[in-house]
Parts: structure tokens; sequence; C-alpha cells
């Protein structure tokens, strides 16, 4: 691994007695509070490498499982403010953080993806109030710098991840994380997977290009004009907050980004040579 | 910072021209002096697409030049349908703006929002309401001296917005 890639937590899951995990995102740690013994396993193996016990929690939640049958993961989620609470809710969730005590807890069955779209959603809220964002992008770290290829399903984020050369490290191929540290941005690695169905490394790296990407029958780097990258960037940034204030924070983050980290369009085959353009 | 302002400015009235293509409707918040004493800054502005209609003499409509937008009021058609020549002025100028087209204008203002409640958007015709309107257009002072006792009156309806809350909590 490359000097300037920074290892963020111990690898080796956890096996101690208590009932709280803390689970550290993008350097953000979240503690999470269970009292079912089978659900703090699955939490212990789905977060493997996230898990970061000495870390000084951002905020806690308490969970509190239901019975399977009645939630639906179908619906549309939702964020919004209730004084100083946060409200996450979807057919298969409710949980609810009060900014203030930094504590709240989360309802919801034992379905793994229900907690991994809270701890998304509890994300994407902090980092807006931080200047960052959480994106539809594969991301990998090569060289000591990272790259993040942003599309739609099916625009090939996992068939890049899944070409990437040996000596790459992929942040994750579905969910990526970007946050502004001094006069530029960092990229984290997260848990968050797509089609390639693997938690991405527990590192960071500072962001090098964030390529939006084209299938083509050739394979090509085409300027991207900052407007353009601005609007493609907003396109793929996961908020679900329903706050004005915070829509705003969003919508100026996104312009500050494309005004600092270079961005461009990438053309692409299904071919691993694509990477020979990369860097 | 000024190319990052150029840009994110230049990004919002892109998406709010497309808002309005895409779904009739936009609500924004006014700022400027330019339409004093119809609206005045911080007001919550509801522009609707023309439709079927078009904007005829007295409307307030929403206008884009290039990358600037404005909200001004149309005081004279000139020509047919197609090639009609809108002339357009702020309520507090005294000058018309250049002539524009109808494809340059993106909505009617149907509705203007002050501290929650609606703003009647015509000319007022009474003695007073001309008074103030020449006021405005002729001494700079009047403008400062509206938008000052504006912001006071919308300070004391936030606090008392706030106590209100607070009693409910």
């Amino acid at each position: 691994m490359s000097t300037a890639v920074s290892q963020l937590a111990l690898r080796e899951p956890l096996h101690q007695g208590s009932e709280e995990l803390v689970v550290q995102i993008g350097g953000i740690p979240i503690l999470l509070k269970t009292n079912n013994p089978g659900f703090r396993r699955l939490i212990e193996e789905r977060y493997a490498g996230f898990l970061s016990p000495a870390a000084r929690p951002a905020c806690r939640f308490k969970i509190q499982l239901t019975s399977d049958d009645v939630h639906r993961s179908d619906q549309d989620a939702r964020v919004f403010r209730i004084g100083s609470a946060w409200c996450l809710e979807r057919g298969d969730f409710r949980a609810e953080l009060d900014m203030r005590r930094r504590a709240g807890w989360i309802r919801q069955s034992s379905n793994p993806y229900s907690l991994d779209s809270v701890l998304r959603m509890t994300h994407s809220l902090l980092l807006a109030m931080k200047g960052g964002f959480l994106l539809h992008a594969a991301s990998a770290v090569r060289k000591g710098r990272a790259f993040l290829f942003a599309g739609v399903s099916g625009a090939g984020k996992t068939t890049i991840a899944r070409l990437a050369p040996a000596d790459a490290t992929l942040l994750t191929d579905e969910v990526s994380y970007v946050r502004p540290v001094g006069q530029g941005y960092e990229a984290y690695g997260t848990p968050f997977a797509g089609d390639l169905a693997r938690s991405g490394a527990n590192l960071s790296a500072p962001l090098e290009t964030v390529f939006f990407l084209e299938k083509a029958h050739t394979n090509a780097i085409r300027p991207i004009s900052p407007r353009d990258a601005a609007r493609a960037l907003l396109r793929h940034i996961l908020f679900f907050v329903e706050d004005a204030d915070l829509a705003r924070a969003v919508f100026d983050s996104a312009v500050a980004f494309v005004s600092r980290v270079h961005t461009a369009r990438l053309a692409f085959r299904p071919d691993a040579r694509i990477w020979e353009l990369i860097g | 910072m000024q190319t990052v302002a150029r840009l994110r400015d230049a990004l919002k009235r892109e998406l709010a021209a497309e808002i309005l293509q895409r779904f009739s409707a936009l609500r924004f918040v006014a700022y400027g002096t330019s339409m004093l004493p119809t609206i005045y800054p911080g007001d919550c502005v509801t522009v609707e697409s023309f439709g079927s209609s078009v904007p005829s003499c007295g409307d307030i409509v929403l206008c884009r030049r290039g990358d600037e937008f404005c909200v001004h009021r149309v005081v004279r058609v000139g020509g047919e349908r197609t090639d009609a020549r809108y002339i357009l002025r702020g309520d507090a100028l005294l000058e018309h703006d250049p002539p524009v087209l109808l494809r340059e204008l993106l909505g009617r203002v149907t509705s203007v929002l002050r501290r929650g409640k609606p703003v009647n958007l015509n000319w007022g015709k009474g003695i007073g309401q001309r008074v103030l309107r020449s006021m405005v257009r002729r001494l700079n002072v009047t403008s400062a001296v509206l938008v000052g006792w504006h912001g006071m009156l919308a300070r004391e309806s936030l606090r008392r917005s706030a106590e209100k809350r607070t009693e409910c909590a």
C-alpha cells in the first residue's frame, strides 16, 4: 500500500462480550447497540473491516429488532427533521437521531440491508454538514491516488471495478465516500457493495479524478465542462434529506467540488486496457 | 472563489429554467430591489409557465437574458404573437429594459408571499400607491427606507414565530 493511503481501522472482527459495536466509515465512527447476539454477529461479519472499538463515536444508535414480515423495503426513503431530531424512515425501518444528544434508535427487521440503509442515510446527513457526500460511484486507489467512476445502474461501475489491475485497491463498486480534507478531497472505502458483493477496503486516499462513465466501442477520456460536471455530480449524489438548508449545502458542496477536483467523461468498453488510460 | 460563485449562480439558473419547463411551476426567494414596492427582497415568488396563454401588459414575468434572470413587469407589447417584442420594466425603475422575445420569457409570476401572506401583484391605482411608486423611482433613499422597514417587520415576524414554537414546546 502506498504511503499516501491511510489505514483506518482494524481488519479483525471483534469478539468482546459488549452489546456495543463501533462501525467507522469515512473516518466517522457510529456506535450501534443491540442486545440480540445473532444480530450483533451479523453486524460484526458485515462490517468486519470497519469495526473500530477505540474510536469515539460521532453518534450512537440503539437497535430494536422487530418482526420481519410487516416491513417493506421498496418504499421511498425519507429523512426529515422534527426539532433537533432527524427522522429516517422506509418501509423496513424507522430511526431517529437527536443531533443535540448525538443519540438515537433504529427499529428494523433483522435484515442487514436495512442497517446498511440507515448507515448510508446517517452518513449522507453528517457529510452534508461537513461539505462531503456519498456518491453513486465505484472507486479505487492506485499509486496512492483515488479515482471515482460515477454512473447509474448498468453504466459499468462494477465492470470497471472488476477490470482493475492487481495494484489497484477497490474502495467500493457502488457507494463512494467523499470528504473535503485541507485544500482537496479524500475518498474513503465503504462496506456498501454493488453487484461485486464485496466490501471495499477501509482506507482513504487523496481524490485525483472523477470519471463519469459512458459505454462506448473505444476507450477514451473526454473533457467535461464544470457546469456539466456539476450537473452530473448532482445526479449521482445520494441525498435523501427533506431540508432546504442541507439541500443548499449539498448543492454548494457539489459546485465547490467540481471547481477543485479534476473531472472527465470516461468512454469505455469492457476491456482491462481502460486502466492504462486512467492512470 | 469568484469562479465558484459564478458557476453556482449559472447552474442555479439553468436548473430553475429546467424545473419551470418540466413541472410548469417554480418557487424561489426574491432578492434585489428593482420591483419595489411590489416585491421585496425575501418575498417568496411563484412563477408558472405560460402554457397556451401569452403574457400581456401588467403581468410580472420571469425573463432570461443569456445567463441572467430578472423578474420585471410587462409595460408594452409590440408586434404579433410569434415575433412580438415585449418591453419590461422594474416597478422601481425609470428606464425600460431592452425589448425581449416571447422565448426569453420563462413564465408569469402568479403569487408572491410576504411573511406567509399573499401580496397584491397589480399596480395599485390609488393616489398613495402612485406617490410611493414615484418616490421609489426617483429617490434611492425611499427604496432603502422601505427595505429597512420591511426587514424590521420580517425580523419581528420571525421572533414571534420562534416565541410561538417555544410556547408549543
